[in-house]
């Protein structure tokens, strides 16, 4: 059977909506085919708006998961109605309020990814690549990191991911996936004054996380997100109002121990992860950076990036 | 406090090291700890000894002092205390 493909652009919102209903289109994410199924008319809208510039397929002979955002066959179909995620027909979290479903599905495919995805050595973390070296985020919620993420992604960089950086366990390559950045509360209104052409799904009111919404990646990241790249930097990013930015080398081996906290399958690779996360930091400059606006921010990865095009160049 | 270094053997570990500081895994508990540099280098000497298996004792105190002569007796036995401390030896 002849597999219909293209970006889902290209398909009206109407077929793309009836695809998504019948459960036949599967997104192209990264090097994963996900399999999409929804009757929700905003999982539909957020979908069509946030993965825009993805690869799609139509009834694909395989695909890597099957997901659904449904809602659930119980009474509160009429009092409060909820949504829930499926993956592979397991329901792995408990259903949220029906407002939510659109993030769901994000999140959903985040605890997808976290829990299945062990080919892959997965941080919780984001990453971006310029000059074809990756730049790794790690930090506790909180810290800025999706706003740093968000504000480099539109600036310059090219964004892998802004939750879950994906490195293959043989020879620590990052992975891009391209997918949408998730934005919260004060976040949200700093990166719509910071990124004025971007696309957003719905805000989406009083989660457990506060408002939040989901920005499209950038479609140069999505049209590039088959490319991979070497870890060349990891960053432990904190946002400080008022502070002054402040970039500063960082212990190695303190580094390692950060970045196994962050791992979400590091105990389950158990060695394996042990060996990779000391290669990755090998392989990388560690530094702690401190800010409080954005433009500084961007200035000091730009000085970075560029000192070391120099030093590639042999200046 | 007394340390027991009994049965450890370095086939128990990974480890890698910087200039400042080392990162060792251990196998059979999984868990990955720092150790700053002095640590680290009491952690090797007592894997090389080959009295490990012993409880250390006064007499295993004198020889690390011996091995390591950069450091003082007193930081031998802080290093030591941290190793206990992370379940590397036990007490």
């Amino acid at each position: 059977m002849t597999v219909i493909r293209g970006s889902v652009a290209q398909l009206s919102f109407v077929d793309f909506s009836r695809f998504l209903k019948e459960g036949k289109l599967a997104l192209e994410v990264g090097s994963l085919v996900i399999r999409c199924r929804s009757i929700m008319p905003s999982v539909a809208k957020s979908i069509y708006t946030l993965y825009k510039h993805h690869p799609f397929q139509i009834s694909p002979d395989f695909a890597d998961f099957y997901v659904e955002v449904k809602a659930p066959a119980n009474l509160r179909r009429w009092y409060r109605p909820q949504a829930e995620f499926l993956v592979d027909g397991e329901r792995p979290f408990e259903p949220l309020p029906k407002d939510q479903a659109p993030a769901l599905f994000e999140w959903g495919i985040n605890w997808m990814v976290a829990a299945s995805c062990h080919f892959w050595f997965t941080i919780h973390a984001a990453s971006l690549e310029r000059n074809g070296q990756v730049l790794i985020l790690p930090a506790p919620p909180g810290s800025g990191k999706s706003t740093l993420c968000a504000a480099l992604a539109f600036n310059g960089w090219r964004l892998f991911s802004d939750e879950l950086t994906l490195l293959d366990i043989e020879n620590i390559e990052a992975q891009a996936c391209a997918r949408p950045i998730n934005l919260k509360n004060e976040s949200i209104d700093i990166i719509r004054r910071f990124v004025t052409d971007a696309e957003w799904s719905p805000e989406v009111f009083d989660t457990l996380k506060g408002r939040v919404t989901h920005l499209a990646p950038p479609i140069d990241s999505v049209m590039k997100m088959r490319e991979r790249a070497f870890p060349r930097w990891v960053v432990f990013p904190k946002y400080v109002a008022d502070a002054e930015p402040s970039l500063t080398l960082r212990s190695k081996p303190q580094s390692c121990i950060d970045l196994a906290e962050n791992a979400l399958n590091y105990s389950i690779l158990g060695e394996t992860g042990f060996n990779l996360v000391t290669r990755l930091i090998d392989h990388c400059d560690c530094y702690d950076f401190i800010y409080s606006r954005l433009e500084d921010a961007l200035l000091t990865f730009e000085q970075l990036a560029e000192s070391e095009q120099l030093t590639r160049n042999g200046f | 406090m007394i340390h027991s270094a009994e049965g450890l053997r370095s086939s128990f570990f990974a480890h890698r090291s910087w200039l400042d500081g080392s990162v060792v895994f251990d196998r059979r508990s999984g868990y990955t700890h720092y150790l700053d540099a002095e640590t680290m280098a009491v952690f090797l000497c007592i894997l090389n000894l080959p009295e490990c298996e012993a409880n250390i004792n006064r007499e295993t105190l004198d020889l690390l002092a011996r091995r390591i002569p950069d450091m003082a007796e007193v930081d031998i036995e802080q290093s030591l205390q941290q190793l206990t401390r992370l379940n590397i030896f036990t007490n």
